[in-house]
């Protein structure tokens, strides 16, 4: 049951340590991940989830280095990336403008956003957007990259593909843009591919078919996934781990089963109780966390959630909870576990 | 359905309202034709009852609730809505005037807390605004009517002279709630009340509003597209497909025995926080909604549906009652021979 969490440094395709990266606005400085560890084991999907502004997709952007700086800057921290048959790649140490960074995103790291229509250029046709990728890091000619486009649209599940291939964005509907832009990040190959709440915007039977599509995708491709999202649903549905954000801190990290059965950390325990479940009318009552979140320009003394937690102690005020980590390979921040 | 005259506990009746929205072509802005965002709904709201609006973007539930608030001039059809002191009103015939003594019965939340709350006054000042315009009692009043509906939403006093932009989503929401609550309405329409706050928040607003429902007795007429939050809080759902309701219901009787094809797809399709629940692969819904400018002919669901037969493809079905009683309405023909599935029940239990 918890096998889905690496344990050998084989089984780890991408691993982040220590990730701080902070923005630096004129109104002062916000801390949006503020010390994140994940681990995404190979072929694996890694749910990360949190409420907004947890620095769940911050984490995202700053693997594939496309935090705009200024005035955003990643502070410290490692991102390792583990090919398979080759050395190490600490992302970090690579210039986010150079030929090698720019060679490993979009080929070996690709991103899915939210917002199909604003993600895709809208004055290129969607089979312009894969060709251009594809002969970027392929070294195809025009016609081959094309062929190779209209076959990528087939592989989503987009109807007709040798039309489509040739129509705007605004002449898809939402789900079929987002068919589309799997189809643009798959279309070289990823090894990691970072979904950014791919369903968000989509209606519900329309956001069931893109889940399944992204299941089959993953287990034809082998592709690791990061699934950035803030959908409980989503994540039950779709990961092998889980990653739990609040404040630009991992607080819990296990795989899906031990986190939504047995979860430790008080924040995650909170949000399970807070949404509602189907089939569960006799509870009138919803079990809000209190409170909100902090103000993200405050520094925070402690355990980011003391203030909204049940179980806080003095030294949850005082003291910052170190990350405690079993040998099962899960991990939780929090001092009643200390 | 229960005919607003002669059930005295029903307060919202809604019989065959359509809203066409005209499209235009070219320069001399010709009328090519017409998106049928609302096209035959029926309804009935019963007064301190919650009834859950849902569907898919684009199916009409929020063109439906602004109709119901006279917010648009439905085409054609009958609003018919039980006053305070009793009288039952015809709102889609009434005026501008006319309408003035509805408009404080029958309040609205909206969506987005970020853009309907005018940023350039304080929060006394748009709280106090319906009274201000209704010309409700004086200066004094409405400051202490604005202090006690912040004590009702659970903010503090001391925010009265603040601005929208110094709060936090869930904030603004109690507030949009604390202005439609300041004119005592009868009928609230929540239109997606809770879909742009985070979890936990939601829970807190979700409370919030069965809270003072239990307390003051209001009713809601509840618009989402989250089947949960809906089983959550309705007492009764009306499901709607392309501009019609497909199914009305007690809500413990819609999720556990649906009657109509698209009630059982639409449950099915929800991704359970339960890991041990997957989605069925067998119950997708293939393609996407029809233009509601152009629905297909006869029954509108008929294109993706899998129980589909001749007959649907020829005639239009209406919402009539199944079996006996007044209490599932379902508008589909194969409805009595038809077996659905109910939806997948979840359950985590998480301890304190």
């Amino acid at each position: 049951m918890v096998d889905s969490v690496a344990k050998n440094r084989e089984d780890i395709l991408l691993e982040v340590k220590g990730l701080k990266t902070y923005f630096h606005t004129e109104y002062g400085v916000v801390r949006a991940v503020n010390g994140v560890d994940i681990t995404f084991p190979r072929g694996k999907v890694v749910g990360v989830v949190g409420e907004s502004g947890c620095g769940k997709s911050v984490t995202a952007l700053s693997i594939m280095q496309l935090v705009s700086q200024p005035p955003g800057k990643i502070e410290a921290g490692t991102i390792m990336y583990y090919p398979e048959d080759e050395a190490p790649i600490d992302i970090l140490s690579l210039n986010p403008k150079e030929r090698k960074m720019r060679e490993l995103r979009g080929k070996e790291l690709a991103m899915i956003f939210q917002e199909p229509m604003t993600s895709l250029n809208p004055i290129y046709t969607v089979g312009d957007q894969i060709i251009e990728k594809v002969q970027v890091h392929f070294p195809m000619d025009r016609n081959e990259a094309k062929e190779y486009a209209i076959d990528m649209l087939n592989k989503v599940g987009i109807p007709d593909p040798a039309q489509r291939v040739d129509e705007y964005p605004h002449q898809m509907s939402g789900g079929m843009r987002q068919r589309a832009m799997i189809a643009i990040a798959l279309a070289c190959d990823p090894r990691f591919l970072i979904a950014d709440e791919p369903t968000t915007a989509l209606d519900v039977t329309v956001q069931a078919q893109i889940l399944i599509l992204m299941q089959d995708l993953q287990q034809e491709f082998g592709t690791s996934i990061m699934l950035v999202t803030h959908d409980l649903g989503v994540v039950g549905e779709m990961a092998d781990v889980v990653a739990v954000m609040y404040m630009g801190k991992v607080v819990e990290y296990a795989d899906v089963q031990t986190l939504f059965y047995e979860p430790r950390h008080p924040y995650t325990r909170g949000l399970l109780r807070s949404i509602p479940l189907i089939g569960q009318s006799g509870a009138r009552w919803l079990s809000p966390i209190e409170g909100m979140l902090p103000d993200p320009y405050d520094q925070i003394i402690g355990c980011s959630f003391a203030a909204r937690c049940p179980h806080r102690t003095e030294q949850c005020q005082h003291e910052t909870p170190p990350w405690l980590e079993s040998e099962d390979g899960r991990g939780v921040r929090c001092w009643l576990y200390a | 359905m229960p005919d607003i005259r002669t059930n005295p506990d029903v307060i919202l009746d809604v019989k065959d309202l359509k809203m066409h929205f005209p499209i235009y072509e070219g320069l001399l802005r010709k009328i090519k034709g017409h998106v049928r965002a609302v096209d035959g709904v029926d309804l009935f709201v019963r007064k301190g009852e919650t009834l859950g609006v849902v569907g898919e973007s684009g199916c009409g539930k929020t063109t439906l609730g602004r109709c119901i608030l006279r917010l648009l001039q439905p085409t054609a059809g009958q609003i018919l809505f039980r006053s305070v002191d009793g009288e039952i009103a015809n709102l889609t015939e009434l005026d501008h005037k006319g309408m003035k003594k509805y408009r404080q019965e029958i309040q609205v939340i909206f969506q987005d807390p970020f853009s309907s709350l005018n940023s350039r006054m304080t929060v006394e000042e748009i709280i106090a605004e319906p009274l201000f315009v209704n010309d409700i009692g004086n200066r004094q009043s409405r400051q202490d009517r604005v202090a006690e509906l912040l004590d009702a939403v659970g903010l503090s006093r001391r925010y009265m002279h603040r601005y929208p932009h110094e709060f936090s989503g869930g904030q603004r929401q109690r507030i949009g709630i604390a202005r439609a609550l300041s004119v005592h309405p009868e009928l609230i329409i929540c239109d997606e009340p809770v879909s742009a706050l985070d979890v936990s928040i939601q829970a807190q607003v979700i409370n919030l509003l069965s809270e003072l429902q239990q307390e003051e007795g209001y009713t809601y007429i509840f618009v989402a597209h989250d089947l949960s939050v809906i089983e959550h809080i309705s007492h009764r759902v009306a499901v709607m497909y392309l501009g019609q309701i497909v199914e009305l219901s007690e809500t413990d009787e819609l999720y556990g025995n649906p009657k109509h094809p698209y009630t059982e797809a639409l449950m099915a399709a929800i991704p359970s926080p339960d890991p041990a629940i997957k989605l069925d692969r067998s119950m997708l819904l293939s393609g996407n909604v029809p233009s509601p400018a152009n629905p297909p002919p006869g029954c509108r669901f008929h294109t993706r549906c899998r129980y589909a037969q001749e007959k649907c493809k020829q005639s239009e079905p209406r919402l009539v009652p199944i079996a006996d009683g007044e209490a599932h309405y379902v508008a589909c023909h194969r409805a009595e021979e038809l077996t659905l599935r109910p939806a997948p029940k979840q359950a985590l239990d998480v301890a304190q």
